[in-house]
């Protein structure tokens, strides 16, 4: 299995190193010229398309927390051999936000100052600061025996994978906490954010919402990994298709939830009058494409049980997060403003995020094609 | 702000408490589609 030794000069390899090399120029830029140089960001647009994929990077990392918790709180094990893909996929998505963030950062080397130097535990930035902190080492720590394995370090790796419960259970917790405060930074700018997508539960969609973007994203990783390392991949299309139907189970049940969420709050904020505006179809366009629809076809795809059907709507889905953070920082932040102060992102903003995800996909396939991610180690098979 | 089903049954408009009430109900054929209970 392991036998087949990645080559270094592939079509892959030649456009994400194209792509690095001109994104690393661009990020050395804004660190010697400043954010005013790479980015449209002003005083009164302070949170841009960086801001937006920190949501975004966040909301889909959510993979790594729903599936341990189905598989070591609710005890799914059946999903177990997509435990290590989505987790590892969080962590990248982490390792993003953390990225993006020193670049959005005016003093990006102050980075420690909320835990050392001016701890502001009252401040929701505080809260998702020490939240991601932590969840990021706890993410590390679940990953560690994938490493230990790969080096042989056996005694290392049984004292991490005996802590794997207590990790998830304070994984969860973590994750609760900063994926809903994450929501809570808008609670700061009721006035900025257009009423449809402002409300006081807004920590609470954000919660729900990145629920369903780890479910999907769960589904997506095994589908790509099925597709691009299906050498590397033990179980089989039939069993990878069993686990895919039974995950649109619970990603049609949280997008009800969350759409059933998102319909009151527009009743008991008074907000119908604002649906027959353009704004209000730009709104409707999200929640129904993107949001009841994928329910609908999740729910269908469940029932009669097809894959492809799910991966399709697994895809829309986690398109409709990214809609949905890019709208909130972006689209209809400051949506009153007049159209030639609204901020537009520098296109140098759209090529780091382009070299982000580039660098994460790289990095995900380097460690796969390496690590026991995908199949058990031989050495470990009656643990797992 | 509702923090409990006391203070929204209290407070929501009577609109948005019906409104909930109906979500609720819809749930139990969403449900049952979902578990095939329904399929003939």
């Amino acid at each position: 299995m392991n036998a087949v030794k990645p080559r270094l000069i592939t079509p892959f390899n030649v456009v994400a190193g194209l792509i690095l090399l001109f994104g690393g120029v661009i990020i050395a830029l804004r660190f010697t010229q400043g954010l005013s140089f790479a980015t449209n960001l002003s005083h009164a647009t302070t949170w841009g398309l960086w801001t937006g994929f920190k949501l975004v990077f966040v909301a889909l990392a959510a993979s790594g927390y729903t599936l341990t918790t189905a598989v070591y709180i609710f005890g799914m094990h059946e999903y177990h051999p997509l435990v290590r893909p989505s987790v590892l996929a969080g962590f990248i998505g982490y390792t993003l936000f953390i990225f993006i963030l020193l670049f959005d950062l005016g003093r990006a080397w102050r980075i420690y100052y909320p835990f050392l130097v001016q701890p502001g535990p009252t401040s929701a930035l505080f809260e998702i600061a020490l939240c991601v902190g932590l969840y990021y080492t706890t993410q590390f720590l679940e990953l560690t025996p994938i490493g230990f394995e790969w080096l042989g370090m056996k005694r290392w790796r049984k004292v991490f994978v005996g802590g794997t419960v207590g990790m998830t259970i304070f994984g969860l917790v973590l994750s609760m906490l900063h994926q809903s405060t994450l929501g809570a930074l808008f609670l700061t700018v009721p006035t900025k954010l257009h009423p449809l997508w402002y409300s006081p539960y807004i920590p609470l969609h954000f919660f729900l919402s990145s629920a369903m973007g780890g479910i999907s994203m769960v589904i997506l990783v095994g589908m790509l990994s099925k597709r691009i390392f299906s050498h590397k991949m033990e179980i089989s299309r039939e069993t990878l298709d069993k686990l895919t139907v039974g995950l649109a189970k619970g990603a049609a049940i949280a997008l009800a939830v969350y759409f059933a969420v998102k319909l009151v709050d527009l009743s008991i904020a008074g907000k119908w009058h604002y649906l027959f505006t353009p704004t209000g179809v730009w709104f409707l366009f999200e929640v129904l494409g993107f949001v009841l629809l994928p329910c609908l076809l999740f729910a269908h795809g469940h029932r009669e049980k097809k894959p492809r059907l799910i991966r399709f709507t697994a895809l829309l889905t986690v398109l409709g997060i990214i809609l949905n953070r890019i709208n909130i920082a972006i689209v209809v932040f400051n949506y009153d403003l007049p159209a030639a102060e609204r901020y537009v992102p520098h296109w140098m903003e759209y090529v780091v995020v382009l070299t982000l995800i580039t660098g994460g996909v790289a990095a995900f396939k380097w460690i796969v094609q390496r690590m026991p991610v995908l199949h058990d180690h031989p050495d470990y098979k009656a643990s797992h | 702000m509702f923090s409990t089903l006391q203070d929204f049954t209290a407070h929501a408009k009577g609109t948005s408490y019906l409104l909930a009430g109906l979500i609720l109900l819809t749930f139990i054929p969403f449900w049952f589609f979902l578990t095939k209970k329904g399929k003939k």
